[in-house]
């Protein structure tokens, strides 16, 4: 399941420039890190990713390397995964908040996110990358705000491609779920650390802080028993 | 240039119907020169919000309070306003007329942007009065694009009204809107100091207020609602006129930019004398 388009229109803004922004940024890191040595790409990533050890330790860059991480990718995949899903699940959430508290709680639920594994994996000297926790933030967000919206999504039944348009509920859940085994795993010591399901779990649960972001017409909506 | 000149220059463009360059001169004049009569007769039929005409009546009626026809304005004023609270109070022309010990009342300051006092009926939870506002505001559009924007506003409000949208308090909406870059100040602190506050004290704790400060700044410059601030540091009343929310905002920014400016400040620091660990072997 490959989530591909919100199809609802905006109802405050025109154009979701900071989603737009934060795509374009992150490619643009993306290929500064392609331009990189094979012998400083460690150094590169150690400097501006999210480890618990050196967190706990304060050492190295800190909040800085916290934001910095958000935008740095592993991979290809990695990063067009990620932008997809900023797109589809960032431009409403954008539309409800405004843009500068859209950038405040971007980088809130992926701080928190990182806060989640380096409490989880507090012993860990591997670098966390990646936009994915504030995207599962905006995920949270966008379940919360447009519970009946719909997404329009990529599904092989069998191995025919078919393109939906699913409940945003049911698409969120199912990435949720998605995570929550291996994260479980990885408590008990049985999961590869490759990726963060803890991350993606924390910045799921800062979703709840969304309605301290929004504007003030779509906060009266959210109340008024109507769509945000 | 001389009050006399500017006030030609003002029922000039009042005549030919230039009513906001008119407005705009004749409200300068009355800065200058409040017990100005004839300014003030002239603006009563320039502004725009039924209060600013009222208030304008009334200091005409305290400069002059023989005036018959600004009288018999402010009666029909009155009426209307009565019409619209639905209240069936008697009017007093002669109280009304006349503030209390005949002093001379030069405020509320009179709303300078008719649009910022539609969007602050609206703000109040007044959707009709916002909504009749724009009304009238379409009606006077100079351009395509104005009046486009302003009919936006009216089917947005209708919109609102059919919706049964609930009416925020805009204190709450501030109150709540302080948390934004706040909460994000404090996780990026717990980040910044190994999670535990108490072992590693940092100055940059101070910058929680400073930010939470500027947030709030932030917030009220958005949501147009009365407050103390607009009284006691811009020396308005209502809720804070164009020029005192800009400055307003551009204090927030700088209060809440400041103390993350510093912690990346202190980021970088740390980043200098950082010694790179070797590559671990994974599993």
């Amino acid at each position: 399941m490959l989530p591909l388009n919100d199809t609802e229109p905006n109802r405050y803004s025109y154009f979701p420039i900071v989603t737009v922004l934060l795509i374009l940024v992150n490619c643009f890191v993306y290929l500064l890190e392609l331009t990189l040595g094979r012998d400083d790409f460690w150094p590169f990533i150690m400097k501006y990713g999210v480890t618990p050890t050196l967190i706990l330790g304060v050492e190295g860059g800190g909040a800085l390397s916290n934001v910095t991480a958000m935008f740095l990718h592993g991979g290809l995949l990695h990063l067009l995964g990620n932008m997809l899903a900023l797109w589809v699940f960032g431009r409403r959430v954008e539309d409800a908040c405004g843009p500068w508290r859209f950038v405040s709680f971007y980088l809130f639920a992926g701080t928190i996110a990182h806060v989640f594994y380096i409490l989880v994996q507090h012993d860990s000297p591997i670098p966390g990358i990646g936009a994915s926790g504030a995207i599962f933030g905006l995920m949270g967000a966008y379940m919360l705000l447009y519970p009946g919206g719909r997404i329009r999504t990529l599904v092989f039944v069998s191995i025919v491609p078919t393109w939906p348009r699913i409940r945003a509920i049911w698409v969120v859940l199912y990435f949720f779920v998605l995570q929550v085994i291996p994260a479980i795993r990885i408590l008990s010591g049985a999961e590869d650390y490759s990726v963060n399901h803890w991350a993606h779990l924390g910045g799921f649960f800062t979703a709840i802080f969304i309605l301290l972001f929004l504007r003030p017409e779509a906060y009266a909506r959210y109340f008024s028993d109507t769509a945000v | 240039m001389q009050s006399n000149e500017l006030l030609r220059r003002g029922v000039e463009a009042a005549r030919v119907g230039r009513r906001t360059e008119a407005r705009e001169i004749l409200l300068r004049i009355v800065d200058e020169e409040p017990r100005n009569e004839m300014a003030w007769v002239w603006l009563t039929g320039l502004v725009d919000g039924l209060e600013d005409k009222i208030i304008a009546c009334e200091n005409v009626l305290t400069i002059n309070p023989g005036n018959e026809k600004v009288k018999a304005y402010l009666v029909m004023l009155l009426q209307q306003k009565a019409t619209i609270e639905e209240s069936a109070h008697v009017i007093d022309v002669q109280k009304l007329a006349m503030p209390a010990g005949g002093q001379f009342d030069a405020g509320p300051r009179l709303s300078r942007d008719p649009l910022w006092e539609a969007e602050r009926l609206e703000h109040e939870g007044k959707f009709e009065e916002a909504k009749r506002a724009y009304e009238i505001l379409a009606a006077k559009a100079k351009s395509s694009s104005q009046f486009d924007h302003i009919y936006r506003q009216i089917v947005r409000l209708e919109g609102l009204q059919q919706e049964k949208i609930r009416f925020v308090a805009p204190a709450l909406s501030i109150r709540r809107m302080t948390f934004t870059w706040s909460l994000l100040y404090l996780s990026l602190l717990f980040v910044q100091v190994g999670l535990n506050p108490f072992a590693h004290f940092s100055f940059l704790w101070i910058g929680l207020p400073v930010v939470g400060l500027g947030s709030f700044l932030l917030a009220l410059s958005e949501v147009r609602t009365r407050h103390v601030i607009w009284e006691k540091i811009f020396l308005e009343e209502g809720s804070g006129s164009h020029f005192a929310r800009t400055v307003l905002m551009v204090a927030g920014w700088v209060f809440v930019i400041l103390p993350f400016a510093l912690m990346i400040l202190n980021s970088l620091a740390r980043l200098q004398h950082f010694q790179i660990p070797p590559e671990p072997f994974f599993r």
